[in-house]
């Protein structure tokens, strides 16, 4: 299988990686022909004592998480599939993260190492399956979230962690502006807080860690308790967007924000997550209506004082974007020729052009997935 | 020193400066231990990177591909080569020269490198 890989890239014709396809909706548009690594498969090596699985891109998620259940672990990074194929190559090139990654961490968190094929068919590995290492630069986190355009990731070795002894839901109704500076105000405080989730009124928070933990912030915090059956399947829904806010074909746009940004006046139905920090918009917006509203509400909570004046943290222009504007990607759907992430300042643009010139110098993987310019 | 909960080690290695080529032996012994962790499926260093004193055994934990990339990396952030000159990952040319070339089917990398 790798001869077949090294093969196929030697051709030096643009590639296409695909893992299950779950996520062939995200990113730019597709291009190059198939590089399939489903059939590269299997985990290689799971040592639960020492919270550390390694496995092949091509594994499915599902073989992962049923692995690691049977021995009461899981992903914290709370991995969203989009779909029963979903594989831990795409996993952690999509670099994409659950509910729980506001308090648990992201994906790149967790990724330990990785052995990958560049553009020129070299296997090469970085980190390893140790929990600390700090021996030369960390190309598997840069290989986490480049979409693929970097290389063929072979393997990666994770961090696991035990599964939480007790998990329990709780409902607030609450108005929005309510509900962001609640979370904010649990965030500070030491509550077992795993996820979160507000809509329409209804603000959702998972508890998860010692049996004691989680009792005590039931007791505290109040609420409506969710059956422990109907939690889980809510949690599922949610990560992996079938709930009924993610149903049909309007745009869905992703906006990561500081979690203190107050409510945003945009006509547009909304779901907020990871305590504030993500925040899903749906319908046929213009990027440039979005970033308006950014940067309008950014007086309010989201400042950052500067010489005793109020500044508006989303009009700060760095690497030629306003953070306002680095904040907003289009995550489905909607017109994505034009690049669906924010465009790159030609300081950072450039860092990119060289580092896909050292990983990819005859321009193979995944043309422009992440970028147009890639 | 241990940190029993991740796994990783602090070996102080006492001797004496006085005696001629303690000094070395103590570090012909550090190096030993390197090596060992790299054998074992661990790395050279857990915390606080590679300066100088370790770059000898970068050698042994990447091959000479992936010091290459390293090199790449590095250039992308700076081309001019401006900041911290030769730490953190070594010459292939130090790798030659230290005896510690990546062997891989019978090949060292770049075999057509000048070497000493």
């Amino acid at each position: 299988m790798l001869a077949d890989f090294r093969a196929r890239i030697l051709e030096r014709q643009p590639l296409r990686i695909r893992g299950g396809g779950s996520k062939d909706f995200y990113g730019g548009p597709l291009a190059g022909e198939l590089l399939a690594t489903s059939g590269y498969a299997g985990i290689v090596s799971y040592e639960p004592s020492e919270l550390v699985l390694t496995a092949r891109c091509g594994t499915p998620l599902a073989a992962i998480k049923s692995a690691l259940a049977q021995r009461r672990q899981y992903l914290a990074f709370d991995p969203p599939g989009f779909g029963g194929d979903a594989t831990l190559g795409g996993v952690v090139a999509a670099g994409l993260s659950g509910p729980q990654r506001a308090s648990a961490g992201s994906v790149r968190d967790f990724v330990l190492g990785v052995k990958m094929m560049d553009g020129e068919g070299r296997i090469l590995r970085f980190g390893g399956e140790v929990m600390k290492n700090v021996a030369g630069f960390d190309v598997s986190r840069l290989m986490t979230g480049s979409l693929g355009t970097l290389g063929l990731i072979l393997e990666v070795s994770l961090k696991v962690l035990p599964l939480p002894a007790a998990d329990a839901t709780l409902r607030f109704e609450l108005p929005q502006e309510k509900a962001l500076i609640t979370l904010n105000h649990w965030a500070g405080q030491p509550l077992p807080l795993a996820a979160s989730c507000w809509q329409d009124g209804m603000l959702s928070v998972r508890l998860r860690g010692a049996q004691a933990a989680v009792h005590a912030a039931c007791t505290r915090l109040g609420g409506e308790r969710l059956a422990d059956e109907e939690a889980a399947s809510f949690w599922d829904m949610l990560r992996e967007q079938r709930l009924e806010f993610f149903a049909g074909d309007a745009p869905l746009w992703r906006l990561s924000l500081p979690s203190i940004t107050p409510p945003l006046d945009l006509p547009a139905p909304l779901l907020i997550e990871w305590h504030g920090a993500q925040r899903w918009l749906r319908g046929e917006l213009p990027r440039g209506v979005i970033v308006a509203a950014l940067e309008k509400v950014g007086a309010g909570e989201a400042t950052a004082l500067q010489g005793g004046q109020a500044k508006n943290a989303f009009l700060a222009v760095a690497d030629g974007n306003t953070a306002a504007n680095r904040a907003v990607s289009a995550f489905r759907g909607g017109d994505r020729a034009a690049g669906v992430f924010a465009p790159l300042s030609p300081a950072l643009m450039q860092i990119h052009r060289r580092l896909k010139q050292a990983f990819d110098p005859h321009r193979i993987f995944n043309p422009g997935r992440l970028y147009p310019e890639l | 020193v241990f940190h029993a909960g991740d796994g990783n080690l602090h070996p102080l290695i006492m001797y004496d400066a006085n005696i001629p080529g303690e000094l070395e032996r103590t570090e012909a012994f550090g190096a030993d231990i390197l090596r060992l962790s790299i054998a074992l499926g661990g790395t050279i260093t857990g915390e606080h990177g590679v300066g100088f004193e370790k770059l000898g055994s970068m050698c042994e934990q990447f091959s000479g591909d992936e010091l290459q990339v390293f090199h790449a990396v590095k250039s992308a952030f700076d081309p001019a080569g401006l900041l911290n000159p030769g730490k953190a990952v070594p010459t292939l040319h130090r790798c030659a020269e230290l005896g510690r070339m990546h062997v891989h089917r019978g090949q060292v990398s770049f075999p057509g490198l000048e070497r000493f």
